[in-house]
């Protein structure tokens, strides 16, 4: 359905250097799939999604959607973004003051090329259509001006998909909207999609709304896809200590591989602070290889201690910092080896108290340990975005 | 091999596309703004009545730089623009302050009264002025005699009034600029300084001043500008008294028996250099005073100083001051009813009459110099905001070399004074003849070179509160650019035109010194018809035509305020701008 080939997008900044946004992108995405730019914010999500609208002119690549190319460097192609045909739910929703609700979503329909133009019963037909699917139904009399966020960012999908669009790109359609309404819309975004059995790109920096709602998902960063596949690979596969960090709250321990395994096998490590753990490798590892063990939050298993008393062998002595209630579940930070680990423990467990000592059991064989091929800033940067360092 | 030429080639075109629009525009105001500039610097260094008969020469500069006059003039109108700015800075800075920051009854009416004042220009107030001030028929000198008897006079045909009527009629505009910063300035750092036990005068001069100074200093240097460039006052008052400066100098070297464009010319250079100097000057200022800027609009109570038993007095000063300006508007009310002029008293209202007005109507060179006037005023609102909203936009949304070419060109006649253009106007298109001298064509060109920066100003303003996204949502949802333009930008972008062509409508109006050359027997524009029946001393025709030129005026604004919903006088760009050009 879309295809994506060596997308290269250079701005002209301050001086004489140039910002490169995009470097070189390369993606695949099937009919009626959602697809997932995920990263950072800078990575150049929204400029990827921008070159395929055609409000960008990339530097170099290909485009292809629906078959047709769009754009394509080596021939010259440009198709400009009124001639693509597609529907695009705007960060800023971009809603036209001056209009009204029926208005705004009428909009598409009265400006598409004359011979396809249809007559004023159709349109109409197609509006009450895309504004019922919107819930929007009862506000088509509205001034456009007179919308909640969350009516504003209906309002804005049903201009999107009114004109029964094959692609519909959304550039962090849920970033204005607060925590509540936000988890509402992700599952509405879900279900209009399947329903109209769309393609979508769907730009996101949050990765659980990735997860939640993607078939598939490219992780960006730099300008670059570090990874790509379904959820559940992403989330459990992850190809690097970034992917790993930015997907999910886990927590990275340092440390050097104890004996030469390959890919999928189970290795073991010693951490920083002598104590040993194991996990699956993600890739061939030979021994002294400097590795990071990916551990969830879920699978350290912990036991309070008591006053002065000391770890059993082989796990690691924490001290509780802080205690976040979630619900079913207690997250606790436990400073150990110098840094804070995050973990999930069941709410009707033991009372930890704050700056109580708790003997960490790390080596559950769950994690995943991945070659550290970070240089210091680099995992610094990832620390500080996720903030687990300092949390 | 086949496929990098195609490609070649299509890149050529998508830029064509592109700049094509821009480079178009770019072209057509190079031909505006351009050829005045060159024949201005061409007409200075050339010798002879024509360009075509002259040679080049440094004898026009030569001869100025030698006559003793010119230091003289030079001298006056440093004189004029440093104390006509001083006085206007100070009274504006005391009148915002009672208004602003005090419990100073009144603030209402000063509003008021400033705000009526602003639609009337300012070579009518200067008029007034001298009917209230003028020796022998003077109301002032009048009342004078009448009670103390005997023959002084108040002297008013010297410096020291010139600056004060020019410093009068800055007054609103210096009142506009200053009020706001005084209403934002935080109270609170006044009250901490009360509180640490400083005096009123004290708390005054090193908290609250130094908190508006940049606002101060960048209205000090505006109305230096306006000063420096002004026509109407010196014209009225300086002539008579024979003090010339650049701008009466540059006159009379053209309407005198022999026209000297030679040394005109490299007058207006002289005081092109006055021009630039005041604008980089006031250019910093503002900078300054919009960082100034970042730092308040924190929520807080405005509590007013409580003057106790001072609030009478000034009161009284408040609202007297902006009488003052109003005053010049009664007296040419007076005598526009009269048939013959004679001083404001009980046996005059015997000889009110409005065959003045009746007169007036019937003269072919007013009816046609009103009707010009407004022809105009809607012509150069029109071109003016087509031009500079197509500049603005391209130059906010499609940055490039060729939009910051298209940004300096637009910008460019903010540095030549308005006498100083409508002269370069002139000598352009007698030299170069394509059939706009003496006709309507050559006033409206003047009209939208001088306006262009200003619409500029609005336009950009315009653009930069438009986000992008509208336009790209509209252009994704499948429309064209024409569409986009017609369907979107249009109607977003109306209050803008509708409030920045209200300025440029009311401005040419009261426009004197641009028209003053170009406005002749061929194409009469209604300010310079006034002008000369002032000269040969017609002062109830010119008082009656003045009261016709102040209705249309206001009428005007009450429309385009009321149809942009006060943008256009609320807009405070458009109060510094209108600046009585
Ligand atoms: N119009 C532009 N001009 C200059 N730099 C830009 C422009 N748009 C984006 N960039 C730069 O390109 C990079 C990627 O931006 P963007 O695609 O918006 O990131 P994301 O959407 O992932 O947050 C950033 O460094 C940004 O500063
Ligand atoms: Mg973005």
């Amino acid at each position: 359905m879309l295809r994506i080939e060596n997308l290269r997008k250079t701005f002209s900044g301050n001086e004489r250097e140039r910002i490169t946004a995009v470097s070189d992108v390369s993606f695949k995405v099937e009919a009626g799939q959602l697809f997932t730019l995920l990263g950072p914010s800078g990575c150049g999500k929204t400029t990827t999604l921008r070159c395929i609208a055609g409000l960008e002119h990339p530097d170099s690549g290909k485009i292809t959607i629906d078959g047709a190319d769009v754009f394509d460097d080596t021939t010259g192609v440009l198709v400009p973004a009124y001639r693509r045909a597609i529907g695009m739910v705007f960060q800023s929703y971009a809603i036209w003051p001056h209009m009204t609700v029926r208005e705004n979503v009428e909009f598409p329909l009265t400006v598409v090329a004359r011979r396809h133009r249809l007559a004023a019963k159709g349109r109409t037909r197609l509006v009450n259509e895309a504004l019922e699917l919107m819930g929007m139904g009862a506000y088509a009399q509205r001034p456009s001006t007179a919308l909640s966020g969350g009516q504003q960012q209906r309002l804005a999908l049903a201009r999107a998909i009114v004109g029964k669009p094959k692609l519909l790109l959304l550039d962090e359609p849920l970033s204005n909207l607060d925590a509540k309404l936000r988890e509402r819309m992700r599952f509405e975004i879900k279900r209009l999609q399947t329903e109209l059995g769309v393609t979508a790109i769907y730009v996101t920096h949050d990765q659980g709304e990735a997860l939640a709602l993607s078939d598939e998902i490219a992780i960006m960063r730099d300008g670059v896809i570090v990874q790509q596949g379904n959820p559940n690979d992403i989330y459990n596969q992850p190809g690097s200590d970034f992917v790993a960090d930015f997907i999910g709250s886990a927590n990275l321990v340092f440390g050097t591989c104890q004996v030469a395994g390959r890919v999928g096998e189970l290795i073991e490590v010693e951490l920083e602070g002598g104590v040993r753990a194991s996990g699956s490798a993600t890739c061939d590892l030979a021994e002294g290889d400097p590795v990071v063990l990916v551990v969830r939050p879920e699978s350290v298993k912990t036991t309070p201690l008591a006053e002065g008393e000391r770890a059993p062998e082989g796990q690691l002595i924490g001290t509780v910092r802080a205690r976040i209630f979630l619900g079913e579940s207690v997250d606790l930070l436990v400073e150990t080896l110098g840094r804070e680990l995050r973990i999930r423990v069941p709410a009707d467990s033991a009372p930890y108290r704050p700056n109580s000592s708790v003997a960490l059991d790390i080596s559950s064989r769950r994690g995943l340990v991945l070659r550290d091929d970070r240089t210091l800033s680099l995992s610094n940067k990832v620390e500080d975005e996720l903030g687990l360092a300092t949390a | 091999m086949t496929i990098t030429m195609a490609r070649r080639r299509s890149l050529l075109v998508n830029a064509l596309k592109a700049n094509g629009f821009a480079l178009v525009l770019l072209l057509l105001i190079a031909v505006l703004v351009i050829p005045p500039v060159v024949i201005l610097i061409i007409s200075s260094f050339a010798s002879g009545r024509t360009l075509q008969e002259g040679h080049a020469t440094w004898e026009n500069f030569r001869g100025i730089l030698t006559d003793k006059y010119t230091y003289l003039s030079l001298k006056d109108t440093a004189i004029f623009a440093v104390g006509s700015s001083a006085v206007a800075v100070l009274l504006a800075t005391t009148l915002a302050w009672l208004v602003e920051r005090t419990n100073t009854p009144g603030r209402k009416a000063v509003y008021g009264l400033l705000i009526v004042s602003f639609a009337v220009p300012t070579f009518i107030q200067g008029m007034g002025w001298l009917m209230f001030l003028g020796p022998g028929s003077g109301l002032l000198n009048t009342m004078w005699h009448g009670v103390f008897g005997g023959d002084s006079e108040f002297p008013i045909y010297t410096m020291g009034s010139m600056v004060f009527i020019q410093a009068m009629t800055l007054l609103p505009v210096m009142f506009l600029l200053i009020a706001p910063a005084m209403r934002a300035a935080d109270p609170g750092l006044e009250e901490a300084a009360a509180m640490s036990g400083a005096s009123l005068a004290k708390t005054i001069f090193k908290v609250t001043l130094p908190l508006i100074r940049p606002a101060l200093l960048a209205a000090l240097f505006l109305s230096f500008i306006i000063s420096a460039e002004s026509f109407e006052v010196p014209a009225l008052v300086g002539s008579p008294a024979h003090i010339s400066v650049l701008s009466t100098e540059i006159y009379s070297r053209i309407n005198s028996g022999f026209t000297d464009y030679g040394s005109a010319s490299a007058f207006s250079i002289m005081m092109m250099i006055f021009t630039v100097l005041g604008l980089i000057n006031y250019q910093r200022a503002t900078a300054r005073s919009q960082r100034y800027g970042t730092i308040r609009g924190k929520a807080y109570r405005p509590t007013r100083l409580d003057l106790g038993n001072w609030r009478f007095p000034a009161a009284v000063f408040a609202v007297a001051v902006p009488v003052l300006v109003v005053v010049p508007l009664a007296m040419i009310a007076w005598a526009s009813l009269l048939k013959a002029y004679q001083v404001p008293s009980l046996d005059g209202f015997k000889h009110i009459t409005t065959s003045t007005y009746s007169a007036v109507l019937h003269d072919p060179n007013v009816t046609d110099g009103l009707w010009h006037s407004m022809v105009l005023a809607v012509g150069s609102a029109v071109c003016v905001m087509l031009i500079t909203v197509i500049a603005a936009w391209l130059l906010v949304r499609r940055r490039s070399g060729l939009t910051r070419a298209v940004d300096f060109l637009v910008t460019l006649p903010l540095v030549i004074p308005a006498i100083v253009l409508g002269l370069a106007v002139l000598r352009t298109y007698l030299t170069v003849n394509v059939g706009i001298y003496g006709t309507q064509y050559i006033v409206l060109l003047a009209l939208v070179v001088h306006y262009l920066p200003y619409g500029m100003r609005y336009g950009q303003a315009g653009v930069v509160a438009l986000h992008p996204e509208l336009e790209e949502a509209a252009q994704v949802a499948g429309a064209s650019q024409s569409t986009v333009l017609r369907r979107i930008l249009m109607p977003l972008m109306w209050p803008t035109v509708l409030a920045g062509g209200a300025f440029v409508f009311l401005a040419t109006i009261r426009q004197l010194s641009l028209v003053v050359f170009l406005s002749g027997p061929g194409y009469q524009v209604a300010t310079p018809v006034m002008f000369n029946r002032w000269q040969y001393g017609s002062i109830c025709e010119a008082g009656a035509f003045a009261v016709i030129i102040v209705a249309m005026a206001c009428a005007a604004l009450a429309i385009f305020s009321k149809l942009t919903s006060g943008l256009a006088i609320g807009n405070p760009n458009a109060q510094e701008m209108a600046i009585g050009k």
